[in-house]
């Protein structure tokens, strides 16, 4: 039997006494697009956490490529885009991203930057702070930082939200992209309409 | 060697972005340096600092260790604003990478931040400390001031009130590091080192932490 790309087993997480995920198991496959639905607090942001080892687990067991998810190299693999804001407030974006880049071993991370800066319009605001941003600009860092092409798993927590129009557009293109290219996304989200391939999912996980 | 490489890459880049990041905020400098140009000032007006060497040099370092902590209160504290760490976390480099560059970053930052200190402190207080073993000597102690500094803030990285708890594990464990310093100030001043073993006992002490770092490292960052 073929092994799945990432298989989630059983796994628990409690925070100060409550459980916030129990005996949770799914599978994904390659290329699959898969929803995470749920209620607030119900763990929706915990999961993908746990899955971009940013949270431990307490039980169970995930496999990446049929290697535990800690043992195996997937941080090269797995990239995260949080529905939290998240930067260094002392550096503009430009910065912001380039070390972000330069962090994850792009070793060009400039020619990266230049061919990707159109995104989101990313350019428009590249040598402005953090601070002199708006919420939506401050959440296409972000997204911007966390859907080069260079990965293999997409985990979105809601990236939708604040999003303009145009640049909803932009992000709902780039996800028909990635898929198409065999890319495996699993996102979050309490707004099925706002992006068109939402409604595309081959997988639903509720929590 | 490849990985050699990468490491010292990842360091480098972690270093130089605390330094973009300092060069545009001045917080970590600016705490250090005024904190402890404050109390030399203060000691200086209002004791007999000038005449008693060992006065001088007990409220030296208890000057410099407590103003030192502020500064790496505040460099850490910049990588858990608005979860910048999070960068660091998902991305593929090991823990220990982590803690060993803030280390460095720190112990530059502070190193810097007590030249200034000692160049202000001959000018108020004329004690002349620009000597090679002084120089030694605030060298592995800032070493293990970042060390011992960057350990106690991540251990409480999670914890409500961190900047207080922080200092309050920082200065007992810095202790020794300040006996040792106020032992061989006097000594370096009154040109007649007695004590070379402290030397070795501070070396030991800072590599003792760094291991302790080391090991600790994944439980630091466990949620």
């Amino acid at each position: 039997m073929e092994k799945s790309y990432l298989s989630v087993n059983k796994i628990s997480k409690e925070f100060n006494g409550i459980k916030i995920i129990n005996n949770l198991s799914f599978e994904v496959e390659k290329g699959d697009l898969v929803k995470i639905s749920g209620k607030n607090g119900s763990g929706k942001s915990t999961l993908l956490k746990i899955l971009a080892q940013l949270y431990f687990y307490d039980q169970g067991e995930i496999k990446l490529n049929g290697t535990n998810l800690k043992a195996s190299n997937s941080k090269t693999i797995i990239s995260y885009c949080s529905s939290d804001f998240i930067f260094y407030k002392d550096l503009n974006v430009k910065s912001n991203i380039l070390f972000y880049f330069g962090i994850i071993g792009e070793s060009n991370n400039k020619k990266l930057y230049e061919d990707n800066k159109k995104f989101l319009g990313i350019n428009l605001f590249e040598n402005k702070y953090p601070n002199e941003l708006s919420n939506g600009q401050k959440k296409k860092i972000n997204i911007f930082r966390s859907l080069i092409p260079t990965y293999n798993l997409y985990l979105l927590d809601e990236p939708e939200l604040g999003l303009d129009l145009e640049s909803l557009n932009e992000l709902d293109n780039k996800l028909q992209t990635l898929l198409k290219n065999k890319k495996t996304i699993i996102f979050s989200t309490h707004n099925n309409d706002s992006l068109s391939i939402y409604s595309k999912y081959k997988k639903e996980v509720l929590l | 060697m490849k990985n050699i490489y990468k490491i010292f890459f990842i360091i480098k880049l972690i270093i130089f972005k605390d330094f973009v990041e300092e060069i545009k905020s001045k917080e970590i400098f600016i705490s250090i340096i005024s904190y402890s140009i404050l109390v030399l000032v203060v000691v200086a007006t209002t004791s007999n600092a000038k005449n008693s060497v060992e006065f001088f040099s007990t409220v030296f370092w208890i000057s410099i260790s407590f103003s030192i902590i502020l500064g790496i209160n505040k460099s850490m504290n910049k990588e858990f604003e608005n979860k910048g760490i999070e960068y660091l976390i998902t991305s593929p480099i090991d823990k220990e990478i982590i803690i060993f560059a803030k280390i460095f970053t720190n112990f530059i930052f502070i190193n810097i931040a007590s030249i200034l200190i000692i160049i202000f402190n001959n000018i108020i207080l004329n004690y002349d400390l620009y000597n090679p073993y002084f120089i030694l000597l605030i060298f592995i102690i800032n070493f293990g001031f970042s060390v011992i500094g960057t350990i106690t803030f991540l251990l409480f990285s999670k914890v409500r009130g961190k900047e207080i708890l922080s200092p309050l594990l920082f200065i007992p464990l810095v202790t020794p590091l300040l006996m040792g310093g106020a032992v061989l100030t006097v000594q370096i001043i009154n040109k007649d080192i007695q004590n070379f073993s402290w030397y070795g006992l501070i070396i030991a002490y800072d590599l003792l932490f760094l291991i302790i770092g080391f090991f600790i490292s994944n439980i630091i960052f466990q949620e």
